[in-house]
């Protein structure tokens, strides 16, 4: 696996900053000149890219990452599926303005074509544009094309780059706070806006045995469902997401108790909060496992979020850690979610990574450590 | 409403004056009423959508009012549209569909995959309907929306239809041009 | 009239009675939900009497703000509950 996020280029640099309780929070001066009413986001310096391209730097940059980690040439009839919300948002932007540019060739797609081209991979890539919960929805469905014998490799993911559009349009849907992300805070006021990359490798575990690799962690499930209830706010009971929850158990026969730790969406929004919260309640009764949210460290990235939160998910089971919840300080009585304020060292094995999108879309993917 | 052949009163055609995405959907939404009417089982519906171009009026639109209005005093109206999983959303509440809703940014070339998740959910019974919707936007307000549905309750239907597609079963060389003219998906690449 | 002669020479002037606000805002807010009638009370509660969600809330309170050229925090949006605690509010960011 690979990442590029606001805190590190790589797995190891975020998990440690993750785990000091960083947060990428800061307010940005390009931001309050041009006229931003919170101008607090989580954004990568120093990267370099072609005009309107940041998304596919964002993603290469990943994919290299998890290519050479895994050792593995990349086959011509790769299965790349590759998620994001608005592709290359910056080229929507430059359209406003009246000036001619192809729009086909700069939304999620082209991002998805951008990882296929870097590897000669001649399989038409997957490009799925289901927002905040993307990223989960990509390796599910990698998984899917794996264990039909399609393909025999997959690449999977997401990336967003920081987006002025989206930035906007939450901090006017009055969905942002003005300095910090918190979720499942007391004095949570909203979102933050965040961009990256994740992404992973991926094969069957009989192949990745037959050549003598030890696999990072294990795929069972994924669990998709909709609101049905409104544009933008979730349906408040959590009804949908605790279905999705309990999909992805029953698909891959897991029972709640077995779950070590739950990574959760946590936007940090009242709303989103709450009903994740009450979702979690009635899956897991009294006994809710140990919950993470990474979106006060690196704001929410939107097509890369579930992406890079499984990437936390795998090396949280790698280093049998759990992580804290950074910007989370007072808890919410009202949500009543374990989040730790330091690492704490467990067995982990099952865990569960949650993600919710605009529109009611949820999803919770299923993972499992690997034991010989 | 032109109803094709094959797979008979499964699939459908439709095609409407565009106006915004949010508009469009209400025209959208009605069509689909009209062919198939309402799901048996709503939570056991899934809605697996491609767009080429789902969001991208919006997202235009909606930037044009912060240049002109700034980023202080955009209205967000636009916003939620901009999202090109908004259309598929907004056909879940109109029919209360609560399954697994999937969008594609993509053409008929996407067919294959999409057709593979849906066999997914159906053999593990995860749905019991699949509405597999192509809708591609009007790229301007004088353009048509493009709206093609197929609907698949078994999985044997769609494994029959990916054989029918491809020269060989999960062949990716392509789809054949006859193939797509049948359907009447929209372009391709 | 309200307080128009003690700012007359440091802040420009929008001379407007509380009825001809309430009117105006009236008409915002059917722009955004046509279904509510043509003169529903001001004292009408958004959200108990007519549904209002946060999200037609949110657009109602940035063509507001567009309208009249003020800023309205995220703090203050709990306040505006009605048509008649809109146009209080509106007045009172006029004047100061």
């Amino acid at each position: 696996m690979g990442v590029a996020t606001p805190l590190g280029m790589s797995v190891s640099g975020l998990w440690s900053r993750l785990l000091e309780g960083q947060s990428a929070a800061r307010a940005w001066e390009d931001l309050a000149a041009e006229g931003y009413r919170s101008n607090y986001a989580c954004r990568i310096e120093g990267i370099e890219h072609a005009p309107f391209r940041r998304g596919r730097q964002l993603a290469l940059l990943a994919a290299e990452s998890a290519v050479k980690q895994s050792g593995l040439p990349v086959p011509k009839n790769t299965g790349i599926f590759f998620g994001s919300t608005l592709g290359e948002s910056a080229a929507f932007e430059f359209a406003a303005t009246g000036q001619s540019i192809d729009l086909q060739d700069h939304a999620v797609r082209s991002i998805a074509r951008g990882i296929a081209h870097q590897y000669g991979v001649e399989n038409a890539p997957t490009a799925i544009a289901t927002a905040c919960a993307a990223g989960n929805y990509a390796v599910g469905m990698a998984c899917r094309a794996l264990k039909k014998g399609r393909i025999a490799l997959a690449i999977a993911g997401g990336a967003e780059p920081f987006s002025r559009l989206a930035m906007v349009g939450f901090s006017r849907s009055r969905a942002m706070s003005n300095q910090y992300c918190r979720p499942f805070d007391v004095n949570r006021s909203g979102m933050l806006l965040g961009e990256g990359a994740a992404i992973f490798m991926l094969e069957r575990a009989e192949d990745a045995l037959a050549r003598g690799a030890t696999p990072l962690a294990e795929v069972l499930s994924l669990g998709l469902t909709c609101d049905a209830y409104h544009p933008v706010a979730p349906r408040p009971d959590g009804s949908g997401i605790r279905r999705a929850i309990e999909t992805a158990l029953k698909t891959a026969g897991v029972l709640p108790e077995q779950i070590d730790w739950v990574n959760t969406h946590g936007s940090g929004t009242k709303l989103s909060d709450i009903a994740e919260a009450k979702a979690l309640k009635q899956v897991f009764g009294e006994n809710v496992p140990t919950c993470s949210g990474s979106k006060g460290a690196l704001g929410h990235a939107l097509g890369a979020a579930s992406a890079i939160e499984l990437a936390l998910c795998v090396q949280g089971i790698q280093a049998q850690t759990l992580p804290p919840t950074p910007c989370h300080e007072q808890a919410d009585p009202e949500c009543n979610i374990p989040c730790l304020s330091s690492p704490r060292s467990a067995t982990i094995q099952y865990v569960l990574n949650c993600a919710f999108a605009f529109g009611g879309l949820n999803s919770a993917l299923l993972i499992r450590s690997w034991n010989v | 409403m032109e109803r094709l052949n094959d797979l008979t009163r499964r699939e459908y055609y439709a095609s409407f004056p565009f106006a915004d995405e949010k508009a469009t959907m209400e025209a959208v939404n009605a069509a689909l009423q009209a062919i198939l009417g309402v799901p048996v089982s709503p939570d056991k519906t899934g809605i697996y959508l491609i767009s080429s171009n789902a969001g991208f009026y919006s997202s235009v639109a909606f930037w044009e009012e912060v240049l002109e209005k700034g980023p202080g005093l955009a209205n967000p109206e636009r916003f939620p549209w901009t999202l090109a999983n908004a259309p598929c959303g907004a056909i879940s509440r109109a029919f209360g569909i609560t399954g697994p809703n999937y969008t594609f940014h993509g053409t008929a070339m996407d067919l294959p995959v999409t057709l593979e998740q849906i066999d997914f959910d159906l053999s593990q019974e995860l749905i019991s309907q699949a509405w597999l919707i192509a809708l591609d936007f009007g790229k301007n307000l004088k353009e048509n929306t493009r709206l093609s549905v197929l609907v698949f309750s078994d999985a044997l239907e769609v494994n029959a239809l990916m054989a029918q597609l491809y020269r060989q079963p999960y062949g990716l060389e392509g789809l054949s041009s006859d193939a797509l003219k049948k359907f009447q998906f929209f372009a391709t690449d | 009239m309200w307080h128009t002669l003690g700012l007359w020479h440091t802040h420009p002037i929008i001379i407007m009675s509380n009825e001809q606000l309430i009117y105006q805002l009236r008409n915002e807010l059917r722009g955004i939900k046509p279904v509510l009638p043509e003169n529903f009370p001001a004292t009408d509660n958004f959200r108990h009497d007519w549904d209002l969600d946060s999200l037609e809330l949110v657009e109602f309170v940035a063509r507001i703000e567009q309208q009249y050229n003020i800023l309205i925090p995220d703090e203050d949006l709990p306040t505006l509950i009605s048509l008649h605690a809109a146009a209080a509010y509106v007045q009172n960011k006029l004047i100061h």
